[in-house]
């Protein structure tokens, strides 16, 4: 509620610039999303077009930010509201980030078509210059890797979401293009930045690009120290995916120490994503994984205790492709610790010995 | 914990969807947080064995550590005995089971101490239904290729027996049941997926299967180290381990997002990091899979069952040696696209009631089919660009003597009086002369000729038992504008060396035309490769 004696138009206005100057990353992303809703009820129900263009635009920006599925929808009808309004400058900058939405769709084609139609917006002096460069960068072009560093120049604080985006492309081309030493460089402002905004899934990501950068340089200590940091935001974003590729290297890594105890740990934090994302292979590699710990720990019981439940769990999903593996892994230790000890531990597993 | 309305919802929509998911017990017989969240390193207890039991059949248990890979130690009987004990015994023995309540694990299993004292016996897999369908019968070319198609059943066709014999599932269920069973039968290589679909779970990240492709088999996967020396040698698509590196490659060069063509590059490079000698190969093959999963996951929900398709025509490196293979015993007969492609496939099985034959219309690929299978199909082919064309040069003109250049008249005069061949008062044309030019046709030929071996392949690897028609019709109306265009070259050729012993002034509007008509031709050529390539790889969208 507005405080006795402002104008609500006032504060409205006021809450609809900050949602404006928000960048959409950590505790700011979340200040947005609530902005979003408080001010969407508002607006809604007030006859000012211009204002709920605003925050529909603000919606759209945010969704793209998220790479939720609707947003090129939300962002085309946002174009039309714009262009019924006649706000080309807003109808232009929905555009540009439709194309943008395209660009992650793989609809260039589409996406060129948007650009082609935001005229004026390829001059440097254009307000939406920032938002060509990020979009035509996204068509793949020949000068992509030039408009990127240009956009990176023109992007103010409160565009450091797509600050944060553009440094990691910035960093994948760089390595891609023989320079690991600039990529670092990029990954590690990618990191800072998503460190001094709170925003874990994007530390966890950029600590991933940085640990994997680092871990094919054969940087292994350094390597090691990104990943942890990136294995603790991606669990505290809740990042299956991240955690899940995270994990996996860490434990690998763990395994080349012989650090079988930090093994199971890691595997114990994979479970979770594994199921969440019904991945077979995850859940191959977690199984195979605790077995080989538990084996070097003189454990076998629960070694074939593991792979026979997990094993289970993937026969029920019909994954036998996967199941493969645990087979052939069952018979590795049938082979090595001999019939009569491996029917004893089969038994002893199945009793919960 | 969802609501008795939730639970209704999803059980009806379940039903509309027609997808048959094993029937859930009650809570207190079957504590779903034992099977599906097992904490590490836990053992199976007693009375887990026992849910176990109820919920996958009497030896789903021990299916799992009766290995193909330690056959040779626990076998007591040859799998033909095998078989033949399996159709004699297999409704008995799970009869008796029932009735004696016999906990999982407990039956007899082949080789393997129990605690009922029984050694012998037969195959759990078998026991409970395990490969119960005999593979489709392969053209002879394709038998042990990795061509061949998978075996289907997989366990569902007793899974399915059992259900219908207990009344578990309804009369609209178990007909789903049994068309997607017999799907599974007549469309070979799809066999596991409609046995998971059947099962309503191909979601999540289990649509990558790209990756795992070539773990078919225990036996081949099990015994096998991670030391440099055992990995050299590895990168073939039909290795375990060497199949995830190339989806990695793969990934890594097609994806758009940083943190796909991350993951991808690390696959492809495949630090010893990752691949720890003490976790041996089996923990690397998941590892690197697990990663080129997620790489693929990365790229998002969008077009991500066409980006596994895509990975999985990539790799089919075989498609190509063997249709150039069969091209090499058809030389003689330089076959056309359409008959190489179904000397190597083979009749494709019958399509499955309801499912109509693909169409492939003109409709263009998608960008994002033309980023990820296109140049799969390209690379597969090592499709090279088709050889340039030689301009016409017509001979240097005779050299003009300069009256008033001393040196230029004793020239003209050595020129007179020197012994050869008497100068022509006209050059005509030579087959030397000509020669750039033919040597341009034959190769534009021949490139035709190689294009349509590679196009063949290019459908081989894509092709599915649903394409198989669509697949041949696109071939055969490639070979038609190959043709077209081939013997127009050859016409042209024809001309060329009609020319031959014309006067040069005469026959040079002639020449400069046919010179001028080839690149028109190679274009042609281009375009016939292109359009096919791209109907193929629309065929892969359209699947």
């Amino acid at each position: 509620m507005p405080p006795s004696g402002v104008p609500h138009d006032r504060v409205l206005a006021e809450r609809l610039a900050e949602l404006e100057a928000l960048p959409l990353l950590g505790r700011s992303q979340k200040r947005a999303r609530r902005l979003y809703s408080r001010l969407l009820k508002r607006l809604s129900a007030r006859p000012d077009p211009s204002a709920l263009l605003r925050c529909r635009l603000c919606f759209g920006e945010l969704l793209l930010a998220l790479d939720a599925p609707d947003t090129l929808a939300h962002l085309l009808d946002v174009v039309g509201s714009a262009e019924r309004l006649s706000d080309r400058p807003r109808a232009s900058r929905a555009r540009l980030l439709a194309a943008r939405a395209l660009c992650q769709r793989e609809e260039i084609s589409r996406a060129r078509r948007h650009i082609q139609r935001c005229t004026g917006a390829e001059r440097p002096s254009s307000p939406l210059h920032a938002d060509w460069l990020l979009a035509t960068a996204g068509t793949g072009g020949l000068d992509s890797e030039r408009q990127l560093d240009q956009a990176l120049e023109g992007l103010g604080p409160e565009r450091d979401h797509d600050r944060l985006a553009v440094l990691l492309e910035l960093a994948d081309r760089r390595e891609g293009g023989g320079d690991p030493y600039r990529a670092r460089q990029h990954l590690q402002s990618a990191l800072a930045l998503a460190l001094q905004h709170d925003a874990h899934l994007q530390a966890g990501r950029a600590g991933l690009l940085l640990g994997s950068l680092l871990l094919r340089g054969g940087a292994l200590a350094a390597a090691h120290d990104a990943l942890e940091l990136a294995w603790s935001h991606a669990g505290q974003a809740q990042d299956s995916l991240g955690r899940a590729a995270i994990g996996t290297i860490l434990a690998a890594m763990a395994a080349e120490r012989s650090d079988w105890p930090r093994v199971l740990e890691i595997c114990d934090g994979l479970a979770a994503p594994a199921r969440a994302r019904r991945n077979p292979a995850l859940k191959a590699q977690l199984a195979l994984d605790r077995s080989v710990a538990w084996d070097a720990l003189g454990q076998p019981e629960k070694a074939i205790g593991d792979l026979l439940l997990l094993g289970l769990e993937l026969e029920s999903e019909g994954e036998q492709l996967a199941l493969n593996l645990l087979r052939a892994r069952l018979g590795e230790l049938r082979l090595s610790m001999g019939e009569e000890r491996f029917g004893g531990a089969v038994q002893r597993a199945l009793a919960g010995a | 914990m969802s609501s008795g309305t939730d639970h209704g919802r999803k059980k009806s929509a379940r039903r509309k969807t027609g997808k048959v998911r094993k029937p859930k017990k009650a809570p207190e017989q079957r504590p779903e947080r034992d099977l599906r969240a097992p904490e590490a390193g836990r053992g199976v207890s007693a009375e887990l064995a026992a849910q176990l039991q109820a919920q996958w059949g009497n030896q789903a248990v021990a299916s799992l550590i009766d290995l193909p890979a330690t056959k040779g130690i626990a076998a007591t009987a040859s799998e033909a005995e095998e078989e033949e004990q399996l159709q004699l015994e297999e409704e008995p023995e799970q009869k008796s089971d029932r009735e004696r309540g016999q906990p999982a694990g407990l039956v007899a299993t082949k080789g393997l101490p129990t605690r009922s004292g029984g050694g012998g016996g037969m195959s759990a897999e078998l026991q409970f239904g395990g490969d119960d369908d005999d593979p489709l019968p392969l053209p002879p070319e394709l038998e042990g290729t990795p061509l061949d198609f998978s075996r289907s059943g997989w366990g569902n066709e007793a899974r399915l027996r059992i259900m219908r014999e207990r009344g578990l599932l309804s009369e609209a269920a178990l007909q789903q049941a049994d068309a997607a069973l017999s799907q599974a039968r007549s469309v070979g290589p799809a066999g596991p997926d409609a046995a998971r679909s059947m099962a309503g779970r191909v979601e999540g990240d289990a649509l990558f299967r790209s990756p795992m492709e070539a773990w078919h088999d225990p036996a081949l996967l099990g015994g096998r180290g991670c030391s440099v020396e055992e990995l050299q040698g590895l990168a073939g698509p039909l290795d375990g381990l060497g199949r995830p590196m190339l989806a990695g490659a793969q990934i890594a060069r097609r994806a758009r997002s940083p943190l796909s063509r991350s993951l991808g590059r690390l696959c492809a490079a495949a630090p010893g990091t990752i691949l720890p000698e003490s976790s041996g190969y089996l923990a690397a093959a998941s590892r690197l899979a697990s990663l080129a999963s997620l790489a693929l996951a990365a790229e998002g929900l969008h077009g991500a069952a066409l980006r596994d398709r895509a990975v999985h025509v990539a790799l089919e490196e075989r498609a190509l040696e063997a249709t150039v293979a069969v091209a090499g015993e058809l030389s003689e007969t330089a076959p056309p696209a359409h008959r190489l492609y179904r000397r190597v496939v083979g009749e494709a099985p019958p399509l499955p009631p309801g499912l109509p034959p693909l169409a492939l219309g003109q409709a263009p690929p998608s960008d994002l089919a033309r980023r990820w299978v296109t140049p799969a199909l390209s690379e597969l082919g090592q499709r090279s660009p088709l050889p340039a064309v030689a301009p016409w040069s017509p001979p240097p003109p005779p050299p003009i003597v300069d009256a008033s250049d001393p040196a230029s008249l004793v020239d003209a005069a050595l020129r007179a009086t020197a012994p050869g061949p008497e100068l022509e008062v006209e050059p005509r044309v030579s087959l030397a002369l000509l020669e750039p030019l033919v040597a341009s046709i034959d190769r534009l030929v021949a490139a035709g000729g190689r294009a349509q071996v590679e196009l063949a392949a290019a459908g081989v690897a894509c092709r599915r038992p649903r394409q198989h028609d669509a697949i041949i019709e696109l071939l055969q109306s490639g070979y038609r504008s190959f043709r077209a265009t081939a013997l127009k070259l050859l016409s042209l050729r024809a001309a060329l060396v009609g020319q031959v012993g014309r006067e040069l002034p005469a026959a040079e509007p002639e020449l400069e035309a046919i010179a001028a008509s080839l690149p028109v031709l190679r274009a042609e050529l281009d375009h016939t490769r292109d359009q096919v390539l791209a109907r193929l790889t629309a065929s892969v969208e359209q699947d």
